[in-house]
């Protein structure tokens, strides 16, 4: 790039950002091929038995979404769209953090757990969504800390598009034990059965 | 000497056209869609209003304090982490968005109204989506325009003045322009970045995104992509629909077909995709591609056809013996002839 055109991308830069951006890459390029699912469970102590005890684990991603699922104007909207927008770009600065793979034979693979300081922001994000949602599920409890879960399934292609999605992720990583600072639950939204989005757990790492 | 006074006639002419505020109409519906769509957020959010924009929520103050930082941005929420004043510039944002909406001194409260919006939509970048980014791009534009001439307390009460200086009338095309040439420009870059994906090209995009967890809402969602041919007419549809947006709507004939096909198309996102309010935006951005003197001509039309289905309604219901209903009784007392036998 010539010096001109360099200044003159400063000088629209600093003339878009933040005031006029423009962001109308609508699912462009290329669309999302794989669905990003955010699980979690919380840490306790147990007044009864004295002992710390993990929750079971809640599918975060599918409470939101199941609400705007029955009501598309639902208050909750928002909610659920931080935790997308949230999960997207973590997914985007994932793949550039050294942390977050593990290389052998030439492959990457994803390691059984990564820090809790990967992507701070969006971490912060999702962090405080999971303990919403883990605070409304069960509300006698007061959580210490708590740990994510990050599944990945990729969509099947368009030529096997009738087939259901796989129950198997592509890909499973957990995110290290964090503290789990009280936030203020989101409202309007009960559960008619609570036990039905806390999915059995998978075999640890 | 006729070359320079044609040219002469022609400048006049243009002097003439800008010194006239154009597209009053279109305006004033636009602020009412852009603050209902607020209006909405500020109410739903009463009960949520900790959680999403608060400083315990999902994003607290010292986040909050970075972002601004790296952006180099600006909000009002940002000039105390105190939890009442927080509370108090949402509310006072409230109020704000309600004289907008309603046009109550729609000189200042646009003003106001981009001022709030701005500093509620930076409060937490994480709930942004295009049509909010659209939101404030518009209300930007709209604080250089007279969007409180129709439908608006300014119009009934007289205060808005529809005769104006030269210079306030061209401000105010200015931004009608600046608010069309934004329009074409989101449709025009997202129809190119469509065009250089290769899931695009094949036809299949759409089939990705509305398999995605966030997006098939709708039992119905899968008759859009079954089959192939569907899936495909669809995705090559939405870039054809945004590449040629910019160029249909200055056709006096085409534009109401641009409409329409905007409408549906984002009517379809909001019901199958659950962008409802992004939706509702896009559609009433809609409305500025048009003249006053078509927007008055659409509505005219639209009273005839209503007058004249009421009426062959009226004619149909003697027939229809449904007398036993209220509404069958009032219009026969009104006609003042007997029910037939």
């Amino acid at each position: 790039m010539s010096p001109l055109k360099l200044k003159m991308a400063n000088l629209l830069d600093s003339y878009v950002n933040p005031y006029f951006a423009q962001r109308w890459n609508f699912f462009a390029p290329t669309p999302p091929t794989f669905d990003i699912v955010l699980f979690a469970r919380g840490r306790y102590l147990d007044p009864d038995t004295a002992e710390i005890k993990d929750s079971e684990w809640v599918d975060v991603s599918d409470t939101l979404i199941d609400a705007l699922r029955k009501n598309r104007l639902t208050s909750l909207f928002h909610a659920e769209l931080s935790l997308s927008n949230a999960l997207v770009h973590f997914a985007n600065h994932f793949r550039k953090d050294a942390r977050t793979f593990l290389e052998k034979d030439g492959k990457k693979y994803l390691p059984a757990e990564i820090p809790a300081d990967v992507d701070p922001a969006d971490m912060t994000v999702m962090r405080r969504t999971a303990i919403a949602d883990l605070e409304i599920t069960y509300p006698k409890i007061t959580f210490t800390s708590v740990q994510l879960g990050i599944m990945i399934y990729t969509l099947p292609r368009f030529s096997e598009r009738r087939k259901g999605l796989t129950e198997d992720p592509a890909a499973l990583t957990f995110v290290a034990w964090q503290p789990a600072e009280w936030v203020p639950p989101y409202c309007c939204y009960s559960w008619p059965n609570p036990s039905h989005r806390l999915r059995p757990l998978w075999r640890e790492p | 000497m006729s070359g320079g006074a044609s040219l002469r006639d022609w400048l006049a002419e243009v002097r003439r056209f800008a010194s006239v505020k154009h597209r009053t109409i279109a305006l004033s519906v636009l602020r009412i869609f852009i603050g209902s769509t607020l209006l909405v957020y500020y109410s739903q959010h009463i009960f949520q209003r900790e959680y999403l924009w608060g400083n315990t929520g999902l994003e607290p103050f010292s986040l909050f304090q970075q972002i601004m930082l790296s952006r180099h941005g600006f909000s009002l929420y940002l000039l105390s982490p105190s939890s009442l004043y927080q509370a108090a510039v949402f509310y006072v944002g409230l109020v704000v968005t309600i004289t907008f909406t309603v046009g109550y001194r729609t000189r200042i409260s646009s003003i106001l109204f981009y001022l709030f919006t701005w500093s509620l939509f930076q409060r937490n970048i994480f709930l942004l989506t295009g049509g909010d980014n659209l939101i404030y791009l518009l209300a930007f534009f709209l604080m250089f325009a007279d969007c409180g001439g129709h439908f608006s307390t300014d119009a009934t009460s007289g205060r808005s003045r529809t005769q104006s200086g030269p210079f306030v009338a061209m401000v105010h095309n200015y931004a009608v322009l600046a608010i069309i040439v934004q329009l074409s420009l989101v449709y025009l870059t997202s129809a190119f970045y469509k065009m250089q994906g290769a899931l695009w090209q094949n036809g299949t995009a759409l089939y990705y995104v509305l398999r995605l967890s966030e997006f098939n809402l709708s039992p119905f969602a899968h008759h859009f992509y079954d089959s192939e041919t569907v899936a495909k007419l669809l995705t090559w549809g939405t870039v054809i629909f945004e590449m040629s947006w910019p160029f249909l709507i200055w056709n006096r004939r085409t534009k109401p077909f641009v409409a329409l096909g905007a409408v549906l198309m984002h009517s379809m996102i909001g019901y199958f995709m659950g962008l409802v309010w992004f939706s509702f935006v896009f559609i009433g951005a809609q409305v500025v591609i048009f003249k006053d003197s078509e927007l008055i001509s659409y509505a005219a039309r639209v009273r005839e056809a209503a007058g004249a289905a009421r009426a062959s309604l009226v004619a149909l219901m003697p027939r229809a013996r449904v007398g036993a209903s209220g509404i069958a009784v009032a219009v026969l007392r009104r006609r003042k002839t007997p029910p037939a036998a």
